[in-house]
């Protein structure tokens, strides 16, 4: 289960959202790291071949002052304003942390504003001390809500992106039309068909079996193992549905 | 709550909460969205709220549950979010917000600039009396290059054109700057150590380039854009031990609280301090190496930009005019 922030809206609800450890943080990053430097490489890559065979001129890049500055500067952009320009324009995420389904929240569950984002990332340069973000990996190791220094100066989370998707909300409708059953026993069935292929199969048909006892529901005829499997998934489709009444 | 009335309720809402979710998910293109769509997005918001905390009550820890808290949480984030209004906040920030900080942040400058003028003075005294300690903050070519009566700043614009020095300066003067302030949060000891550290160079250097009766054409480089280069190191230095400060007594606050108020209002500052290193860059890079500028104007162009930053940072260019009038 992933630690928990619980924050109190402006209209009195209450709603959670999940805190991105060290091991969600630090996959988002090294994603957005390669992104940034192979955008990088791929401008200076194609700087030098434009020169090189649309010109016919071969310059050494990394002496020639003109043109040096038509390659590493924009370069050196891409790579170190890729975070706090993203941020701000995706609205708390990067391509790395869209990938890895975080995204930066502040402490009303909200899009920082524009201060906060480059802020956090003018804090890099302490969490990036010594090096390998060691600094940042530590305080974020032992921190309350897993922050690193750059997101307790802003006033920033990092949480896993949770939407209600459209499948969510669809099961939620099958809950209101589904009479036949309590909805908490529903809820029970919606759960484990969610989480079925995580599950070991001895442990959910058990749990399923449970599930049914509980409902009063007739376990599916008892036949081979692979086949019976089969039948209670089934079984709870139908009823998750609204088919078996 | 009974079955039937748990039933009634769901079948009730959940049209509301699909609707709403449709119209978040067509909220990309904010300033075409009709607006009765804009309303029925805060009403349906509001109404979401009650069935959040009912469905906590009545299915704690339930896939309806959390979908109902992730929607809130969206449409939430959606309503609350700050207008993207850049030219009106950056007005509000450098006319009105930059003032209030400059004048909180005034003694803690003059604390951060005594120290800085300190340290300079001990750098001269160091290596004046034992020039050989040059060698701590000097590379062997600078060394060399003085003691045959050269700066190491002659001929560098035919070394490196103006645009490029004037960009890695610019560079250096903001990571400098954003040290300064950023070094802060180790309880303000590695600000003390940044500005401890330049001051003790800065003077050195000129201890040194005195000893070859360099140090009136050393002073003739730095004076055009040196005011306001340094100037800002130790507004960013005042920024850092600020936030020093906070974190070793935050008064009514947190710690948390107090350091995340002291980066608020010193990141304000630093926006606009930023803004001024691009010009001290540029007169870096064309104007200070340049010998086709007699002493007097560079005098001119570093004390009169200073006083723009000043003016700038206490807010007293936004009021000249208007005092003047009411007069």
């Amino acid at each position: 289960m992933d630690d928990q922030i619980t924050i109190q809206s402006a209209d009195a609800a209450e709603f959670s959202l999940a805190i991105a450890g060290a091991g969600s943080r630090s996959y988002a990053f090294l994603l957005d790291w390669h992104i940034r430097f192979v955008v990088a490489a791929a401008w200076i890559l194609l700087v030098y071949l434009v020169l090189k065979f649309a010109n016919g001129t071969e310059l050494d890049l990394f002496t020639d002052s003109a043109w040096s500055s038509v390659t590493w500067i924009p370069a050196l952009l891409v790579y170190f304003l890729y975070h706090p320009v993203l941020e701000v324009l995706m609205h708390g995420r990067t391509p790395g942390k869209r990938m890895a389904g975080v995204r930066i929240v502040d402490l009303n569950g909200r899009t920082p504003g524009t201060g906060a984002l480059i802020l956090r990332n003018v804090f890099r340069l302490v969490d990036s001390l010594p090096s390998l973000y060691m600094v940042g990996f530590t305080v974020c190791l032992f921190s309350k809500n897993s922050v690193r220094i750059g997101d307790m100066a802003a006033g920033t989370i990092l949480i896993k992106e949770q939407r209600a998707t459209e499948k969510d909300l669809q099961q939620v409708s099958m809950l209101a039309n589904n009479t036949e059953y309590a909805p908490e026993h529903l809820e029970l069935i919606n759960s484990l068909l969610l989480r079925w292929q995580d599950i070991d199969s001895s442990k959910r048909l058990a749990l399923a079996e449970k599930i049914f006892e509980k409902m009063r529901v007739a376990l599916p005829p008892q036949t081979a193992a692979h086949q019976y499997g089969k039948s209670v998934y089934e079984k709870l489709m139908a009823i998750q549905q609204g088919e078996l009444s | 709550m009974s079955q039937h009335a748990l039933q009634t309720w769901l079948q009730t809402r959940s049209g509301h909460w699909q609707r709403l979710n449709d119209l978040l998910s067509v909220q990309k293109d904010k300033k075409s969205q009709p607006l009765d769509e804009v309303l029925e997005i805060v009403q349906e918001s509001r109404a979401l709220a009650r069935d959040v905390s009912l469905a906590q009550n009545v299915l704690p820890n339930s896939n309806t549950s959390r979908a109902l808290e992730a929607l809130f949480a969206r449409s939430d984030d959606v309503i609350y979010r700050k207008p993207q209004a850049f030219w009106h906040e950056f007005k509000k920030l450098i006319v009105i917000e930059v003032p209030q900080v400059m004048a909180d942040l005034r003694n803690t400058f003059i604390v951060t600039a005594s120290l800085f003028i300190l340290t300079a003075i001990a750098g001269w005294l160091l290596v004046w009396n034992y020039p050989e300690m040059i060698s701590l903050f000097a590379s062997t070519t600078m060394v060399d290059q003085v003691q045959s009566g050269k700066l190491w700043t002659d001929d560098l614009l035919n070394v490196t054109p103006s645009s490029v020095l004037s960009l890695s300066i610019m560079t250096n003067n903001v990571v400098v700057s954003l040290f300064a302030f950023v070094l802060g949060a180790f309880y303000g000891i590695g600000t003390l150590y940044i500005i401890g550290m330049n001051g003790f160079m800065l003077g050195g250097v000129f201890a040194f380039t005195a000893h070859y009766d360099l140090e009136g054409r050393l002073f003739n480089f730095i004076i055009a854009h040196g005011v306001v280069e340094l100037t800002v190191i130790c507004l960013a230095g005042a920024a850092g031990i600020r936030l020093g400060e906070a974190l070793i007594r935050p008064g009514d606050r947190s710690r948390v609280a107090a350091f995340q108020h002291a980066v608020g209002q010193a990141g304000k500052l630093l926006v606009v301090v930023s803004i001024f290193l691009v010009g001290a860059g540029l007169i870096e890079g064309y104007v200070s190496p340049n010998d086709s500028y007699p002493f007097a104007s560079r005098v001119v162009i570093g004390l009169g930009y200073g006083v723009l930053l000043l003016t700038v940072l206490n807010g007293s260019i936004w009021t000249f005019g208007k005092s003047k009038q009411s007069r």
